[in-house]
């Protein structure tokens, strides 16, 4: 019998969404140990290889696999879609895409036709199922939460179609202005895919985990649409060179990306919550650097800092921020959820901080703070602050591993091993 | 009149400062006022659960014929909160910090994932599918007790 919206059916089996999750923490291991053994040369500009290895290893294997393992989790919950059954079967998805991230950033650093075919045709190939199946999923959804992960999945396929052209262009299969393609690339990566994601969950999760008023339905509606006239303007700005691509795209930032950041830093702070936990500030984190990011974009352009400034405070204090936030919610709330579904369960599942205790949580979100410093005094003094960076960045991807490991752990185990524990429930532990 | 949706949602937004409430209480006052303010929270929360439960989704069903979909995986999820509401009275009355932080953050986002569901995904549908009176009807029972 077909499933229907928020059927029990419909939700993802407790190990979907994880094995994607699962990538994110030796992806962003590589990036740093890449980081650690490149050292300085690893900023000495954006297209050495090391430095085009860095970027795909965290936009796609680690931001990429954390954010299509989140879409499978919260299509359902946010628009009310319907996964075909084949997403929760094809358990083959998440390791090709993983293949394809390592056989890219191999090709970045020994380039080789034979490893960039095979990474294209495995990275296209994974998306182009996912994005299928999403799509379909989301056929019945008429919410404007399903108009805006709509939106997102269109700016994925959109920074993939270019990606490949890149990956042609650089081939020699075919010739076009390589940099404005870049800049075009950039742009909507940034833009309608991940800002574009960033806002359809946070247009949810800000106001449920920081009870804050809800975003404006009028700002809701209006900023998704108005955020793809960047990576068109690019498009139409690409015919006539690299410099007006380039342009377009930061003047596009400027004016499209501060609204959103804006909208959310003023929700945060009318927040009801009295305590402010390790996501709140995470998400702060995220959203400061977001704003940031069009200034340090529009300095680079104009020569006064090195692109890499842009690069890390989009990258690491925005997205990776904003995952980190996210892993120790979402994480052992599935856990949770799981566990008290479970057929057959006897006792009170231990519930989200004995999975995450909360000292976790500040560790992560202390060891992103200090990778960000580490990786901006990197760029004034890139010996020895990169490889320090590196350390810091392979120390929070072990945090975020041990935070799945803890997760994954408890759900298998319980009740056996954490029984005396968690599975009496406070009511009758309590001595008075 | 207003939709199932703007009504129920109010009635959402309305359980969110009971939330704030509770957790400023245990933050701040005594455990007593602490325990007044979860007392609050619960006795809203089951009212609300209550009328969804005993109107909205079987008025719903009746009209759909859905009754295996969207409505049974809502009363899963209130079974699911009401088991977490005992242990945490009885933490707060216990003074006990760590494990009250727990229970109100795994209820929290419980809570909040579930009034998602059905802030867009289920009262449109039950709006598109309720006639003028039945929605009158379940409206009046939820403003019964609801503040």
């Amino acid at each position: 019998m077909k499933a229907q919206p928020l059927d029990v059916k419909s939700s993802p089996p407790y190990a979907v969404p994880l094995r994607w999750f699962a990538l994110a923490p030796p992806m962003l291991a590589l990036t740093g140990l890449l980081l650690l053994f490149e050292g300085p040369t690893a900023v000495l500009s954006r297209w050495t290889p090391a430095a085009l290895a860095l970027t795909h290893l965290t936009a796609l294997g680690f931001m990429g696999s954390v954010m299509l393992g989140a879409l499978v989790q919260v299509l359902p919950v946010l628009a009310g879609a319907v996964w075909p059954p084949m997403m929760f079967r094809w358990h083959l998805l998440p390791a090709a895409w993983g293949t394809g991230v390592l056989l890219l950033a191999a090709s970045f650093l020994w380039p080789n036709p034979a490893l960039t075919g095979t990474a294209a045709m495995l990275l296209t190939g994974t998306l182009a199922v996912f994005l299928s199946i999403a799509f379909l999923a989301l056929a019945s959804a008429r919410n404007p939460a399903g108009g805006d992960l709509r939106r997102a999945l269109t700016g994925f396929a959109l920074t993939a179609l270019l990606g490949l052209g890149l990956l042609a262009q650089r081939e020699g299969i075919w010739l076009a202005d390589h940099f404005a393609w870049v800049s075009w690339h950039v742009a909507s990566a940034w833009s309608v895919w991940g800002l574009g994601l960033v806002a359809a969950i946070a247009y949810a999760v800000v106001p449920m985990f920081q009870l804050t008023p809800p975003y404006p339905e009028r700002f809701r509606a209006r900023w998704g649409k108005a955020l793809w006239l960047l990576p068109l303007a690019v498009g139409a700005g690409v015919a006539f060179g690299n410099e007006v691509a380039t342009g377009t795209a930061v003047l596009g930032a400027l004016l499209l990306v501060p609204p959103f950041t804006v909208q959310t830093l003023q929700l945060q702070a009318r927040s009801k919550r009295p305590r402010h936990d390790a996501t709140w500030k995470l998400w702060r984190m995220a959203m400061v650097s977001t704003l940031a990011a069009p200034l340090a974009a529009l300095l680079a352009a104009g020569d006064v800092l090195s692109p890499w400034w842009a690069g890390v405070i989009v990258f690491w204090g925005g997205f990776a921020a904003v995952i980190c936030g996210m892993w120790v919610k979402i994480l052992p709330f599935l856990t949770w959820l799981h566990l008290q579904q479970r057929p057959g369960r006897q006792g009170f599942p231990p519930t989200m901080l004995r999975i995450t205790p909360e000292a976790q949580a500040d560790r992560l979100w202390r060891m992103h703070a200090l990778a960000a410093a580490l990786l901006l005094a990197g760029l004034i003094f890139p010996e020895p602050f990169m490889r320090l960076a590196g350390l810091a960045v392979i120390a929070c991807a072990a945090q975020l591993g041990y935070i799945l490991w803890l997760a994954v752990r408890t759900y298998r185990r319980w009740p056996q091993t954490t029984q005396a524990q968690v599975e009496v429930p406070p009511s009758t532990t309590s001595p008075g | 009149m207003s939709t199932i949706a703007t009504l129920f949602t109010r009635d959402h937004r309305h359980a969110d400062d009971g939330f704030a409430a509770v957790e400023a209480a245990l933050l701040t006052g005594p455990t007593a006022s602490a325990l007044d303010a979860w007392e609050a929270l619960e006795a809203e929360l089951l009212h609300h659960f209550l009328v969804e439960e005993e109107a909205l989704f079987p008025a719903f069903e009746a009209t759909t014929g859905m009754s295996s979909g969207p409505t049974e995986a809502m009363r899963l999820e209130h079974a699911q909160m009401r088991e977490l509401f005992a242990p945490l009275a009885a933490a707060i009355e216990a003074e006990e910090t760590e494990s009250v932080r727990d229970l109100l953050e795994t209820l929290l986002v419980m809570l909040q994932q579930h009034n998602m569901k059905e802030e867009n995904v289920l009262y449109p549908l039950c709006d598109q599918a309720l006639a003028t009176a039945q929605r009158e009807a379940i409206a009046r029972r939820l403003a019964a007790t609801s503040p």
